[in-house]
């Protein structure tokens, strides 16, 4: 079911609303960035993602095929969302790291499914061999 | 010495592969290693004297004994980076576990920490070029890329006064992350 959780950086600068279902799934990916960041995100729409502060305090940072925005808060260097457009999963997203939320439950996150990705090897939607360490 | 006894009883499954076997050298945990590798994380735990609560990380000063003190034969060289490049560095030592705190930072970052001596850590790119983020009693330095966003490392001293480095084993190259222990550190209970 989907809910509307609040979510931040650590210092509190960016803050945002994002109404998720949690357990329709999370995902976790063992790309480049991801190994670096334990990207663990839930993908949103955009209209599902409210930006309740912070737009001046997030830098941007990309790289490769450039189609996603890897924004993280300036002051602190948490990555709490980043945004893109993927055809394949629908067009413009944003995907929420949810251990930035901070009115999830333990057992919400805990139970949330997770879908792993072999990013790592442009393989996105199967998962890849080894995912202990993601 | 601690340290020994925990490279020896969190081995085993690091062991298993080539570098982890050659990295340990130990050979088999001695009769009672995993216990008193409990009692010396109950003994830290306890006797810890950061305890409270807020938004705070309290493991890089209070697991000191994951500093690996090794011989210089059993050391070896490890490289990192943030994903940009513009923070790169080189440790010496033996990556015998890894930490993973939930702690408000940590759970954000998902780091996995491997605590070394500062003086084990050389920075290969310039000082500067890593962003610093300090909160709560300003005993930690969060050191991040400015550009990518990516921290590869945070310092500050342990109890006993001496710099360290806590290193996010995520950020070094060609090692097998599945194969490094795992230790948890319930810092957001601290």
């Amino acid at each position: 079911m989907k809910k509307t959780y609040n979510g931040s950086c650590h210092c509190g600068k960016v803050r945002f609303q994002a109404l998720i279902d949690l357990a329709a799934g999370t995902g976790k990916c063992n790309c480049s960035i991801c190994m670096k960041s334990r990207g663990w995100g839930a993908i949103v729409t955009p209209e599902e993602f409210t930006l309740l502060s912070g737009e001046e305090d997030l830098s941007s940072y990309q790289f490769g095929s450039h189609s996603a925005e890897h924004l993280f808060c300036r002051t602190c260097g948490i990555k709490s969302f980043g945004r893109g457009n993927v055809p394949q999963i629908g067009g413009a997203y944003v995907s929420v790291n949810v251990t930035c939320l901070d009115d999830v439950t333990l057992e919400e996150l805990s139970t949330a499914p997770v879908r792993h990705m072999d990013g790592r090897n442009n393989n996105w939607f199967e998962v890849p061999a080894e995912v202990r360490y993601l | 010495m601690p340290w020994r006894r925990l490279a020896s009883a969190l081995s085993s499954k690091a062991m298993k592969s080539s570098r982890a076997r050659t990295a340990a050298g130990c050979g088999v945990p001695p009769p009672g290693a995993a216990e008193k590798v409990g009692s010396a994380v109950a003994r830290f735990q306890r006797d810890g004297t950061l305890g409270r609560a807020g938004r705070a990380c309290h493991a890089l000063g209070r697991l000191p004994f994951l500093a690996p003190h090794l011989p210089e034969t059993h050391k070896m060289k490890y490289e990192g980076s943030c994903h940009c490049g513009r923070v790169k560095f080189e440790a010496e030592g033996e990556i015998t576990s890894a930490m993973a705190c939930n702690c408000s930072m940590c759970q954000r970052r998902g780091s996995l920490l491997w605590f070394v001596p500062r003086d084990a850590m050389r920075l290969l790119t310039p000082e500067e070029n890593a962003n610093t983020y300090l909160f709560n009693k300003h005993a930690i330095r969060h050191r991040f890329c400015p550009n990518c966003g990516i921290q590869p490392y945070s310092e500050a001293t342990n109890p006993k006064g001496e710099p360290m480095a806590a290193i996010n084993v995520r950020c070094i190259e060609g090692i097998d992350l599945a194969a490094v222990p795992v230790t948890h550190f319930d810092g957001r209970s601290r």
